[in-house]
Formats: structure tokens, sequence, C-alpha cells
């Protein structure tokens, strides 16, 4: 079904975190999916109990032999939460640089010091990208507009820091929310005079806390022309390869799927060892692969029947299954399916192919 | 901040031409990338 190893294998070192994302994807503690009317809902995560170090260490061994006897390119992506948070996070990082995997940090950049940066360095960190947008301070709304620009140049001068210091490559990310809308230019202008390598502007993604605070983080409709118009010029002043832009009005509005990339991208591994398809995935508990305590990732990557089910597309029933895109859609969004018909080989009801076939049976 | 109510909805036509032609050049350049280039992180879609 697949030949080549999958393009990253993402470590969810922890679920806790230094910060208030309202689009933060890691899963809800309570795994309820609604979306909230009356105000943002503070990230709250699903509890868990953390890998260990040695445990860590035997999924990197896992993840070595995965990397080495298999065609392809393949990333390790270490993640949260906040992996910060980690005290062993040099250690991890030192193995992973040992075994001469390739290897990303994503972080929000906090907490940090000069010692912990050096220690990062001295564990082969090469590659970082901080999140320069959270939501902690949205509930002052007094001084909103202040405490955000506030975050985000505390951000960007923590990135700063981590280039000054010498790490290769350091980027920044932006999910554009309707909070920070109206900053975009500013905080790439200022990535861009920083240094900074590159800047990642995501959509905001209906999943995890992202579903639940939809409707107050999802930029106005009305606003579709004013972000194409600024990303245009964003790419127009600094180049593609500086702006990398992930933002899909289409995809943003749910006027059109997202594809399923389960079984060709990636496999997460959460704070407690369990594997699953997609970082989306991890709200889905009926997406879990198994455990890299007990299970083979060589095994799960290849093999494990949901992975293959998705690749081959034989899930997929009407309309799908006669659908002329089958094959770029990949039947949509397995959250979608998950949260509306707890099915995960459901059509995604965001599809309006699909709305219309519902509509006339 | 509002709470936002308009979406607009589009037509079959619409979303097989995104897919036939934007979202089939995303996949393209994506899959492409990965053979060449060490990979960047992109996990939810192409």
């Amino acid at each position: 079904m697949i030949n080549r190893k999958p393009f990253f294998i993402e470590l969810e070192l922890t679920y806790r975190c230094s910060q208030q994302c309202f689009y933060c994807h890691n899963p809800p503690r309570d795994l309820k999916f609604y979306i909230d009317d009356k105000a943002p809902k503070p990230r709250s995560v699903i509890e868990m109990n953390e890998l260990n170090l040695s445990e860590w260490i035997s999924a990197i061994d896992q993840i070595k032999r995965l990397d080495e006897k298999y065609e392809g390119i393949m990333d390790v992506v270490v993640t949260g939460g906040e992996p910060l948070l980690r005290s062993d996070l040099e250690e991890i990082l030192s193995y992973i640089t040992r075994q001469k995997l390739s290897h990303m940090l994503l972080s929000s950049g906090e907490p940090i010091s000069d010692d912990r940066i050096t220690k990062l360095l001295e564990s082969g960190l090469e590659k970082i990208r901080i999140n320069l947008t959270s939501h902690k301070y949205v509930f002052n709304m007094q001084s909103l507009i202040m405490h955000i620009k506030n975050e985000v140049v505390k951000k960007i001068n923590i990135a700063k820091k981590f280039k000054d210091f010498g790490v290769k490559e350091v980027g920044g990310n932006i999910v554009l929310t309707s909070y920070y809308l109206d900053f975009l230019e500013e905080i790439v202008e200022l990535a861009y005079k920083s240094n900074l390598d590159w800047i990642e502007v995501n959509s905001v993604y209906k999943v995890g806390h992202g579903y639940i605070n939809q409707k107050f983080i999802v930029p106005d409709p009305n606003d579709e022309r004013t972000i194409q118009e600024k990303l245009k010029k964003l790419i127009e002043i600094y180049g593609e390869k500086f702006i990398q832009n992930y933002v899909d009005t289409d995809i943003l509005y749910s006027r059109i799927p997202i594809p399923t990339n389960w079984g060709e991208v990636g496999l997460v591994i959460v704070p407690n060892g369990d594997i699953y398809p997609g970082s989306e995935a991890t709200s889905i508990p009926l997406s879990k692969l198994g455990n890299i305590k007990n299970d083979s990732l060589i095994e799960i990557w290849f093999s494990y029947p949901l992975l293959n089910k998705i690749r081959s597309l034989s899930f997929l029933g009407e309309p799908c299954k006669s659908c002329e895109v089958k094959k770029l859609c990949r039947g949509g969004f397995r959250f979608n399916a998950y949260i509306t018909k707890n099915d995960l080989f459901a059509p995604d009801p965001s599809c309006p192919i699909v709305k219309d076939y519902i509509g006339k049976s | 901040m509002g709470v936002k109510t308009l979406e607009r909805e589009v037509s079959k036509e619409y979303v097989i031409k995104k897919f036939e032609t934007e979202i089939a050049m995303k996949r393209i350049k994506y899959m492409m990338y990965y053979t060449k280039n060490p990979p960047i992180y992109y996990m939810v879609s192409w």
C-alpha cells in the first residue's frame, strides 16, 4: 500500500503549556465538541501520564529503525503542548541528534533563559519554529490591542535570541485568528527585520479547541478579500520563501472539505505514547493506532488496517465513491465525520457535494 | 470579534474545479518537495 516512510513523526512530549491558544489542536479535557457561543473557552487539555525519558529514548530508537530501513525523507517534529516545560527536553533532543535524525522544535519560546538556549544548542538544535500568536491576554478587553502587540514583540524577540545564539533556522508561526488579522503586516515586518528565516501563516483549523472556539477566532467572512489581499501583498514584498502561506479561505470558511492525509504524511505520538494518524486525530479516540511502548511503529505505518483502508479509499461510500475528485479530496476531513456522525468513515458533511447528496436522498 | 454568520455557499462545479486545479497543484508541489528537501511542518492538509 505504501513503500516509503512518513514525512514526519511528531512527538507531543507534553500537553502542559505556557500559552492560551484558542485554536490549540490538543484534545480538550472532556472530549466534548460543541461550538461555544458565549465566550472563547480557555485551553483545558485531557490529562495523561507522560512518557519518561527512557520511554521517549525507546520511542526514538523505533523512529530510527523506521528511518534507516525505508525509502524517503523523514523529520522528527518535537512539540507539545509546550516542549520547553519538559526539563529533559535537552536529553531528548541530544538523543535524536545522536541518532542523526533530522529534527525541528515547535515551541512558544516560553519559558526560556539564555542558559536554556545554550543547552538546547548543545543538544543539537538547528531548527525551531516559534509560535508568535497566542491568546493569553484576550480576556483583558480593556487594553487588548496593547497586549496583543506586546505579546508578539516579546515572541519575536525570543525568536531573534535563538537566532543570535546561533540556531541555524528560526521561523515564526502566525495562526490567522480574528485577533491577529489587523496586525499581520506589522508582525511580518518586525519578524523580517529581526532576521527570522521564515514566517508561516496558517489558517485556523476547526479541530480541538479550534472547533469549540471557532465563532470567536475565525476571521469574519466579510474580511475574506482583506485576508487574500494582505497575503498577496506580503508575498510580493517578502517573497514566497519568507512568507509560507497556508491560508485557503475556501477551507477556512468550510466551502470545500479538507483532504484526508492520514497514512500519507505522518504519525503523531502523544504524551502517554499513544499513536495517532494526524494532529487533529488526537481528539478522536477511534483513530488511535497503538502505543509506542507496546506496538511497532513500522508495523503501524505500513500495515495498520485503518491506515490501509484510508489509503485505498475503500472506506468511501456515496457520494464520495463516485466523485471525480476523490483521489484529491480522499474523502474529506475525518474529524468532521467523527464529530457529526461518530463514524470515522462517514462522508465529510462540510463538502457541498455531500450536502447536496444528503438533501436529495 | 463577534460571532460570524455570513458564509457563502459554493456549487459542486466550484468544488471540483478547485480540487482539480489548486488542490491538485498544492499536492504535487508538496509531494515533490518531500522527495528533495528536508521536511517542513504542515500537518493538517496539503
